[in-house]
């Protein structure tokens, strides 16, 4: 269940059980900085303060005044359907990156022309693949200033959005045959795998939190908050295409060779320039202040 | 039936404030078997009683003595102008023993009442501030002020300048009212009124200073952390003077991941990721201390988050995705929490005694409290104060007071004593005393020790309802059986108060025994009458006599030997 709503001048929120309400933010500060301020914010059991998809060079301030929060609820950036699978289970994004939202695929290269019907003709080469589409990343940073009136346990989230997979290339089209004239054409070469997507890269998290009650801490942070970071994986890269057969041989009074077979397109390029196909978005820094303790 | 003896209830009552503003009575419940505490603050100022023992209820049946019953509470709050009554929990000895007993009644003639009662406010007796004045054409400067709880202000403020590093890491002491202070490889003991009463150097190297407690009235443990683990420094306190006794390296916290991943194809990228999130794991740890003590023994709990490695095979299939990856994350980042309680010997040794993971739900129903403290708060019941960046801001309840006058207030501390309940040495753990579990052991040099600690030779578990001399008879142990005669404690009370049966225990098997061997029950037996006979008036009648003599013709025991032994009580 999604709901939407101006939340600029809210004074108080409570978010329903099992329900994700998406923040519009409207309203800028006077540092650039989307800010929305809560005089209260009840958080009830599996809810979702959702932070919508905004550009990933800006900034959300969230500050509380009271904040309850019953049972596990949620202040999060994520992107699409997974969302719900993510927070309202106790799946870990580490574990399970392939579950994260990922960017549309694109389409792989088209094949190369065949030429299967002309003697001697040489097939179309396949074409490329295209690039995988960058991953989303989440904003650049996420603030939240709040003061704890009661909490089971919150999860603050920024998961990124891994890259799409590059296109494969298209395959070479079949050369075409010899005759007592000609040779066979030769088969076009396969088309090159598109690069894999860039992952999606997460922001920082500056939390400040105060509470009237004592609550049991690790260093600066209690132990009923968990700070999620999730960084996209970058997209598979395309295949390359197979290249096209070469034109069937002649074989009459005399032999005429066949076409030689086109060579097979190669996997696309690495997304990074050091060659490495497997990796992770970048994750901002993490500060946590008691303000208690400041 | 258990109500029969009710009737005779004897009350008694001490006034424990000199003031007379305040009394208390402790008497049994008509109701139930329970022991009542009674308070009245007839005063204009709220009390708090971390503990209240009432020692030496003593129940008698028809004039001979039965049981020794201590009882007591944590942790009361007397607000002004109020009666409080609190009960102690049920004790099911008591309740086993009126069975056995129906007529029994108590008495309190040989009771005493402790306690450790005191003004609510006092807890935060003084108020330090740490005021940075260097933008106020002014220096760095620490002050000390009274608060005065009934006018909800401060007073009497003293500056001292320089006196305390701002990067200065600050420890109330439980049981030691001195302020530990730690900076720059030095540790510090500050007086309630601001004086610096010692300096001694501590170099600890790579590790970080985490924390300190005081665990008697000039015994400190304080704790730091490196990759390695936990470490525990056992130091003294007394005559003004710190000194370290013993340090203990322990495994607790250690972090080793070098086992997690099996050869990551990334392992140096990994390990230097590890090594740095390490390094700053002290952000992620916190210190508690139970709020109960034990008499030798103290419990942490450290609360912690590890970095976290997740080792991943890529699953893109083509030769380029081959082989395991391992990321490390962020402390903060999953719900590796890690709660571990420490259970440390002071006593004697310095060591860990058990040590066991706990759960968040267990920890909260554990007494345990912060031994990190604030910087910018203190609070004791309904009182805090709290730090603004030049103003002090006072509450108690819905009132509240600022004082001003501070220029940029990088911290305040209290010289309030951490809240635990100091623990005596007749306490009972699981049931038995401390005296009891040395005499089993057959532990002569702690027994003694705990003697001269006041631990009682006559206290009965209460479990076994034995008393250390019952034990000490049973087992036969000639050395503790004197130990604790000589300590006050009398066979004639003790379980083995029957000649005849101690006869029987100590000669059983006896003929089986060498000669050599036979020596240690006739001196066991020549020892036992004689400090009986020395305690309690032992005298024997002729028909007891005959049937030992008796016996000791069926356990082959020397008739001459008996004889000369039973002569002096006949």
């Amino acid at each position: 269940m999604l709901s939407m709503s101006s939340l600029a001048h809210a004074q108080s929120l409570e978010i329903k059980a099992n329900s994700i309400h998406e923040l519009d933010l409207t309203h800028l500060n006077e540092q650039g900085v989307h800010e929305v301020h809560f005089g209260k914010l009840i958080l009830n059991d599996k809810s979702v303060l959702l932070i919508p998809s905004i550009p990933s060079d800006q900034v959300v301030k969230i500050i509380v005044d009271e904040l309850e929060v019953h049972g596990k609820a949620y202040i999060a950036q994520a992107f699409d359907k997974k969302l719900e699978y993510l927070f309202q289970s106790n799946a870990n994004p580490f574990d399970h990156f392939n579950l994260l939202s990922t960017a549309q695929n694109v389409a792989r290269g088209r094949d190369g022309s065949s030429s299967s019907e002309e003697v001697g003709a040489n097939a179309g080469h396949g074409e490329n693949g295209a690039d995988g589409i960058a991953g989303k990343s989440t904003i650049k940073k996420l603030i939240l200033d709040i003061h704890i009136k009661k909490i089971d346990k919150l999860v603050i989230a920024l998961i990124s959005q891994n890259g799409g997979n590059g296109g494969d290339g298209g395959n070479g089209g079949r050369g075409g045959p010899a005759d007592a004239a000609a040779h066979g054409g030769n088969g076009g070469n396969g088309g090159n795998g598109g690069k894999g997507g860039l992952p999606g890269n997460t922001g920082s998290v500056e939390l400040y939190w105060q509470s009237d009650y004592p609550m049991i801490l690790t260093g600066e942070l209690p132990v009923n908050i968990q700070i999620l970071q999730a960084p996209g994986l970058v997209g598979r890269p395309g295949r390359g295409g197979n290249g096209g057969l070469g034109g069937d041989a002649w074989h009459g009074l005399w032999r005429m060779r066949g076409g030689d077979n086109g060579a097979n397109g190669a996997i696309g390029e690495s997304a990074k320039p050091n060659n490495e196909y497997f990796f992770f978005g970048s994750v901002g820094n993490v500060k946590v202040i008691n303000k208690d303790n400041q | 039936m258990i109500n029969t003896y009710l009737k005779h209830i004897v009350l008694f009552s001490i006034y424990i404030s000199c003031t007379s503003l305040w009394a208390l009575d402790v008497n049994v419940d008509k109701k139930v078997n329970r022991v009542q505490f009674h308070f009245k603050n007839t005063g204009a100022v709220d009390y708090f009683c971390p503990k209240v023992t009432a020692t030496g209820i003593s129940y008698y049946d028809q004039g001979e003595y039965i049981y020794s019953l201590d009882a007591s509470i944590q942790d009361r709050f007397i607000p002004a102008e109020n009666q409080r009554t609190f009960v102690q929990e049920d004790s099911q000895e008591l309740i086993d023993l009126f069975k056995d007993y129906p007529t029994m009644i108590p008495q309190f003639e040989n009771s005493q009442i402790n306690h450790n009662c005191e003004i609510s406010s006092s807890r935060l007796n003084h108020i330090f501030v740490i005021d940075d004045r260097r933008e106020c054409h002014g220096d760095f400067e620490v002050k000390s002020f009274d608060f005065d709880s009934g006018k909800l202000n401060l007073k009497n403020g003293v500056s001292f300048n320089n006196l305390i590093d701002k990067n200065a890491k600050i420890f109330n002491l439980s049981n030691i009212r001195d302020v530990l202070i730690y900076e720059n490889g030095y540790m510090k003991m500050m007086s309630p009124r601001g004086e610096i009463v010692t300096v001694t150097p501590f170099t600890i190297g790579k590790e970080v200073f985490l924390s300190a407690a005081g665990v008697d009235n000039e015994t400190i443990i304080a704790m730091t952390y490196s990759l390695e683990g936990i470490k525990f420094y056992l130091i003294n306190y007394s005559s003004n003077v710190l000194t370290i006794v013993k340090d203990l390296q322990t495994e607790i916290a250690k972090l080793d991941f070098t086992s997690f991943v099996e050869n990551p194809m990334n392992q140096d990228e990994m390990n230097v990721i590890v090594k740095k999130i390490s390094e700053e794991i002290e952000k992620y740890m916190s210190v508690y201390l139970n709020k109960t003590d034990s008499y030798e023994s103290i419990e942490f709990v450290f609360s912690f988050r590890a970095p976290i490695i997740r080792s991943i095979k890529p699953f893109f299939r083509g030769g380029e995705y081959s082989g395991t990856k391992a990321y490390v994350f962020s402390p903060y980042a999953n719900s590796y929490l890690n709660l571990v309680k420490a259970d440390v010997l002071f006593k004697g040794d310095l060591k860990v005694v058990n040590s066991k993971t706990l759960s968040i739900e267990q920890f909260q129903k554990m007494g345990f409290i912060p031994l990190n403290p604030l910087k910018r708060v203190v609070s004791f019941k309904e009182y805090k104060v709290s730090a603004g960046k030049n103003n002090l801001i006072l509450q108690f309840k819905n009132e509240r007071t600022e004082v001003s006058g501070f220029c940029n207030i990088v911290k305040i501390f209290s010289d309030k004593l951490t809240n635990t309940v100091k623990a005596n040495v007749n306490d009972y753990y699981n049931g038995q005393t401390l005296l009891e579990m040395a005499v089993k052991s057959q532990d002569y040099e702690k027994a003694l020790r705990l003697i001269s600690e006041g631990a009682k030779v006559d206290y009965k578990s209460s479990i076994s309802r034995s008393s250390p001399i019952d034990w000490a008879l049973s087992l036969k142990d000639k050395e503790m059986m004197t130990l604790l005669v000589n300590n006050g404690a009398r066979i004639g009370t003790s379980k083995y108060r029957d000649v005849g049966k101690m006869f029987e225990l100590n000669f059983l098997n006896y003929d089986k025994l060498n000669q050599e061997e036979k020596r240690k029950p006739e001196l066991f037996f020549s020892e036992y009458i004689r400090l009986y006979k020395n305690t309690s008036n032992l005298v024997l009648a002729n028909d007891k006599i005959a049937v030992l003599i008796e016996m000791s013709q069926n356990y082959k025991v020397p008739r001459k030997y008996l004889e000369e032994v039973l002569r002096e009580i006949q």
